[in-house]
C-alpha cells in the first residue's frame, strides 16, 4: 500500500447517500472557473479604490493648508500592496513630516501626540468641506484614526520622517504607547510583494487575497493579514493556478504556525502579535491553516478526477462565500440521520460510554 | 466481498488498499504500527457534500486491529477537542452499546469497511454535537444499568430488527 498509488476511488454516495439513492446531477462548474468567479468577486470596488488612492493627496493639501509641512504621502499597508480584501476600512496611509518645519517633534517627550494633534486639527479644518461628517474616532499606537462618514473608508494616518533623500527608504513613524519614532519599511514590503507578484505573473496578489478571504471568513475575522501575505510569501515563488497555489500557502501556513514568521522583508517576525489578539490564536490557526491544507490538496486530486462538484464543496468549506458555493438542498440534520437510516447507511448504531 | 480479520492479519497492506477504494470518506490510509498481535491503520476522512460545505474537518482515525477479532478505533487528530462518546481520556471511540441487538452493533462478519464507515459517521456525529450540543439520533444512556438500556425510538427499533 502506498499513498502514491491512485486507486478508483468509491463513488460519493458511499458514505453521504442522498435521499432516495438517486446520484446527485453535476451542476457543471469547473475548478478553475469556480476560482475565476471567486477572483472577481474579491475585486474592490473601483470607484472606492479611485478615492482611496486619491486621499493622501487630499490629506497632504489639507495638512500643508493647515500649516503642516508634509515632505510626502503615500499609501502603506494592504491596499498598497494590492492584497486588501473587503471591507474597505482602516485604510493605512503615511504622511511624512517635513524635518526643517517639524523635526523638534522628534526630541519632545510628547512629540508623537503633538504631531497628531497638529494633524488633526489642519484636517478638522481642511477637509470638512469634502467631508461634513468627518471624525477622528480614536488613536492607535501609531495611527490618528480618521473616518470620513457612512459608506465612505476609513483611514489610518500614520505620521513620520523621512530617514533618507530619496523617498525610497525606511520612515520613522510615531509611537505613541512609547514616545518614540520607529523605523519602519512600508516602501521595502510594497516592493517585496510587487516583485513576487510580477514573478507570479500577477497571481500572487489574487492568492493572497483569497486566502485573506477565506481566513476572514471561515477562522477569524482579525488574523494579521501580513501574517496571511507572509505566508504566502514563503510558500509561493510560482503561481500556476489559483488553485494549487491556494493549496500550497494553506499548506505552508499549516507547517509555519507556532515558529517564527518573518513578514516579506525578513526584518521582523510577526509571530508574537497573533496571540495577543486572542489566546491561543497561533494553535488555533495551526490546526485551521493544516484542515485547510489537506481539505485543498483533495480538492485538487477530486478536480484531476473530474469530480468538479465534489472538489468545489470542499473550497466552499475552506472558503465560505464569496467562493461561488452552491446552495444547499439538505441540511446536516438530514445528511446526518442519512448516515444512519439513509439506503447506503452504515449499520445504525447507538452509541454510548460506561461512565 | 467484505474485508476479514483474516484479510488483515494476512496482508494489512492490501486491506487497506482495499478499504480505501470502498469507502469513498478515505482520502488515505496508512500502516501506523505492526506487530504479530495487532495492526494499527491511520485512517483519513474527509467529509464531503455538505458536510464539506459546512466545513466539517478532516479527521484521522487509528483503527487498531487485534488478533483475537477485538477492534478499537482512537482518534488521530484535532486534540483538544472534546468528545461525547469517548472512554475515558484519550480513550477510544464508544460506537455502539455492548449490550444491544445484534442489529446495532458491528461484527467482523460485516467487513472491515462497514466498521470504517461508523467511525466515520460517530466522527461527524462528534463534529455535530461540538457544534449544534445535540446527538443527531438516538444514544444509549451512559454508565451500566441493571439489565439492558430500553431502545426508544421507533427508527432503532426497526434496525435492531433488521428493518431500518
Amino acid at each position: 500500500m502506498s499513498n502514491k498509488k491512485k486507486l478508483p476511488r468509491a463513488p460519493h454516495t458511499a458514505s453521504i447517500p442522498p435521499r432516495g439513492g438517486a446520484s446527485p446531477t453535476p451542476r457543471g462548474m469547473k475548478q478553475d472557473d469556480a476560482f475565476e468567479e471567486f477572483h472577481e468577486a474579491l475585486k474592490l470596488d473601483p470607484d472606492e479604490l479611485e478615492h482611496a488612492r486619491l486621499f493622501p493627496y487630499k490629506v497632504r493639501d489639507a495638512l500643508k493648508a493647515g500649516g503642516v509641512s508634509i515632505d510626502h504621502s503615500f499609501l502603506q499597508g494592504s491596499l498598497a500592496r494590492g492584497t486588501m480584501v473587503s471591507p474597505f476600512k482602516d485604510i493605512d496611509m503615511i504622511a511624512t513630516l517635513d524635518v526643517e518645519e517639524h523635526g523638534d517633534l522628534r526630541d519632545h517627550a510628547e512629540g508623537t501626540d503633538l504631531a497628531m494633534d497638529l494633524a488633526e486639527k489642519a484636517l478638522g479644518k481642511h477637509l470638512a468641506e469634502d467631508y461634513p461628517e468627518l471624525t477622528f474616532p480614536d488613536r492607535t499606537r501609531h495611527a490618528l484614526q480618521i473616518s470620513l462618514g457612512e459608506n465612505l473608508p476609513s483611514f489610518d494616518l500614520v505620521l513620520g520622517f523621512e530617514v533618507s533623500d530619496d523617498k525610497v527608504g525606511d520612515v520613522e513613524i510615531a509611537n505613541r504607547d512609547d514616545g518614540t519614532w520607529d523605523t519602519s519599511n512600508p516602501r521595502e514590503l510594497k516592493r517585496a510583494i510587487s516583485n513576487r507578484n510580477k514573478t507570479c505573473a500577477g497571481k500572487f496578489i489574487h492568492v493572497v487575497r483569497m486566502v485573506k478571504a477565506g481566513v476572514k471568513t471561515r477562522f477569524h475575522t482579525d488574523f494579521p493579514g501580513l501574517v496571511v501575505e507572509s505566508i504566502a510569501f514563503y510558500a509561493l515563488s510560482s503561481v500556476e493556478d489559483h488553485a494549487s497555489a491556494c493549496a500550497r500557502a494553506l499548506e505552508q501556513g499549516g507547517q509555519l504556525l507556532g515558529g517564527p514568521i518573518l513578514e516579506p522583508t525578513g526584518r521582523d517576525d510577526l509571530a508574537p502579535r497573533i496571540d495577543h489578539i486572542a489566546p491561543n490564536l497561533t494553535a488555533n490557526a495551526k490546526l485551521w491553516f493544516t484542515d485547510a491544507g489537506k481539505k485543498a490538496q483533495r480538492a485538487l486530486d477530486l478536480a484531476a478526477e473530474e469530480d468538479h462538484d465534489a472538489a468545489i464543496d470542499l473550497w466552499c468549506g475552506i472558503f465560505g462565500e464569496p467562493f461561488p458555493c452552491p446552495e444547499s438542498k439538505e441540511a446536516v440534520a438530514s445528511v446526518a440521520h442519512d448516515l444512519s437510516f439513509g439506503t447506503l447507511a452504515a449499520r445504525p448504531t447507538r452509541s454510548w460510554r460506561s461512565h | 466481498m467484505a474485508i476479514t480479520l483474516a484479510d488483515v492479519l494476512n496482508d494489512p497492506v492490501q486491506a487497506g488498499d482495499r478499504l480505501k477504494s470502498s469507502v469513498s470518506a478515505v482520502g488515505s490510509i496508512s500502516i501506523e504500527r505492526r506487530t504479530d498481535t495487532f495492526v494499527v491503520f491511520r485512517v483519513t476522512l474527509y467529509p464531503d457534500g455538505v458536510l464539506a460545505r459546512e466545513s466539517f474537518p478532516v479527521e484521522e482515525a487509528l483503527v487498531w486491529v487485534f488478533a483475537d477479532g477485538r477492534i478499537l478505533a482512537v482518534p488521530g487528530s484535532g486534540g483538544g477537542r472534546t468528545w461525547r462518546h469517548r472512554n475515558g481520556i484519550g480513550g477510544d471511540l464508544c460506537l455502539w452499546y455492548a449490550d444491544d441487538p445484534e442489529g446495532l452493533r458491528w461484527e467482523w462478519s460485516l467487513g472491515l469497511e462497514e466498521y470504517v464507515r461508523i467511525v466515520h459517521r460517530h466522527l461527524v456525529y462528534e463534529e455535530i454535537y461540538r457544534r449544534a450540543k445535540a446527538w443527531p439520533v438516538e444514544e444509549a444512556p451512559h454508565g451500566t444499568p441493571l439489565g439492558r438500556w430500553a431502545i426508544r425510538t421507533e427508527e432503532m427499533r426497526r434496525a435492531a430488527r433488521g428493518r431500518a
